[in-house]
């Protein structure tokens, strides 16, 4: 994994994209990622502002939450190689179409202010 | 239009979007792309063009062209009624202007997602007209995509036929020289093609051996008569008519007959005076290097025509 540190519960969580993510939902963005996790890519790092994680992203509107939140849930998230501040958001490989819906639904939809170009 | 589900969120290190997920898989398989392909990538917020590659680490990923970005969820696609005036307003502008280029592929992009336009006259599919406008915006490769598309869409269209050969002649030449020849087989080509067609064995007439390249000048000369007798060569206008004759030119300046050269170059300057390099052409003696160059720099006419275009907004 990218880093070995564990994510602080109040870390934000930014997702490009405008929620709930219907143009490629959840459910169907999940794979094995290359450092051993199952999960779906979002932006993440201990301190950082919503707004400076969503630089990150192209986009004009963003996802934001909470790692506690997305804990609350049952899932995990972790720092993973990519680009930028990026974590994945650990899921099992057999969860449902149902607990994908109803985790993209704690994203709160917010505008991008500074998309990257 | 060659679309890929991607999740813009699973960037790899040196940015490029990873296309394992499943929700790219099915559009990579269905489309039976590979490393090197392109494709666009859209998340339906935003699309971009890209280059399918292998990275050693994350398997098959994108290589976006960022410049080709369009986002599918602004201001454009919320007022589509001004969208529609204004790509109104740019494809019909005179003279047409090649700054304008982007902010088409870009209109043309959001509209065909959000709200297909209506087209009067040819040619019909705006594949065609986004392929022009990534073509003046330097973007070869994607151009190309839109072309292949429109050519599906279109079969024996010769201004979709046009625009697609002079791309391959770009990208491609040997690719460009076997399907001019597979069209040349049929006894019926529209002017319109047969210009294409010159000026892709032109290109390749130059880059020929001096041991071929007799017979290679004979088949370029025998394509510029039947160009001339075509029955629409008068539609075909100016500037592609001038670039037969500064074809046959260059031709005929490497054969060693400088006066038929001079009087083709004469002839093209006469039809086309506004044509690049016009001075520069008329002085040439020889066919060396600056003259390849000079060649070079002409058949920036084919790869600047626009086709008419009116859209019913």
């Amino acid at each position: 994994m990218a880093g070995d540190e564990r994510l602080a519960d109040n870390a934000l969580v930014v997702r490009c994209g405008s929620p709930p993510f219907r143009g490629r939902p959840l459910f169907t963005s999940c794979e094995n990622h290359p450092d051993g996790v199952y999960g779906f890519s979002v932006q993440c790092a201990a301190g950082l502002t919503a707004a400076r994680l969503a630089t990150a992203c192209r986009n004009k509107i963003v996802g934001v939450t909470t790692v506690a939140r997305i804990r609350q849930m049952g899932f995990d998230v972790v720092p993973t190689t990519g680009e930028m501040w990026h974590a994945t958001v650990v899921v099992p490989k057999d969860w449902s179409h149902a607990k994908a819906e109803t985790l993209s639904q704690i994203f709160e939809s917010v505008s991008n202010p500074t998309p990257r170009r | 239009m060659r679309l890929i589900s991607a999740d813009f969120n699973a960037m790899t290190e040196a940015g490029h979007v990873r296309l394992t997920l499943p929700c790219s898989q099915e559009g990579i398989q269905r489309l039976e792309l590979g490393a090197g392909d392109w494709a666009w990538l859209s998340d339906s917020e935003l699309i971009v063009g890209a280059q399918l590659a292998i990275d050693d680490r994350y398997g098959l990923v994108g290589v976006p062209d960022w410049d080709t970005l369009v986002h599918l969820d602004d201001e454009d696609a919320e007022d589509i009624d001004h969208s529609r005036r204004e790509i109104a307003t740019l494809l019909t502008k005179v003279p047409h202007s090649d700054g304008d280029e982007p902010r088409v592929f870009q209109l043309l992009t959001v509209l065909e997602h959000v709200a297909p336009l209506r087209t009067d006259g040819p040619p019909v599919t705006l594949g065609f007209r986004r392929a022009v406008a990534l073509r003046q915006m330097g973007k070869l490769r994607l151009a190309l995509l839109e072309a292949e598309d429109a050519r599906h869409e279109r079969p024996g269209d010769p201004i979709v036929d046009f625009l697609y050969l002079d791309l391959l002649r770009l990208e491609d030449l040997p690719s460009a020289v076997a399907e001019a020849e597979a069209i040349l087989e049929s006894p019926t080509v529209p002017a319109l093609v047969l210009s294409g067609c010159i000026n892709i064995l032109a290109t390749q007439a130059e880059q020929t051996p001096d041991a071929d390249f007799t017979s290679m000048a004979e088949r370029v000369l025998g394509l510029c008569r039947r160009f001339d007798q075509a029955p629409d060569v008068d539609q075909v206008g100016n500037p592609l008519a001038a670039l037969s004759y500064f074809n046959r030119g260059f031709v005929l300046l490497r054969a060693g007959q400088i006066s038929k050269a001079r009087q083709a170059f004469d002839r093209a300057v006469q039809i086309y005076p506004d044509g690049p390099m016009v001075d520069a052409v008329t002085g040439l003696q020889t066919y060396d290097r600056r003259a390849r160059e000079v060649a070079q720099r002409v058949r920036t006419i084919a790869e600047r025509w626009v086709p008419p275009m009116t859209v019913a907004a």
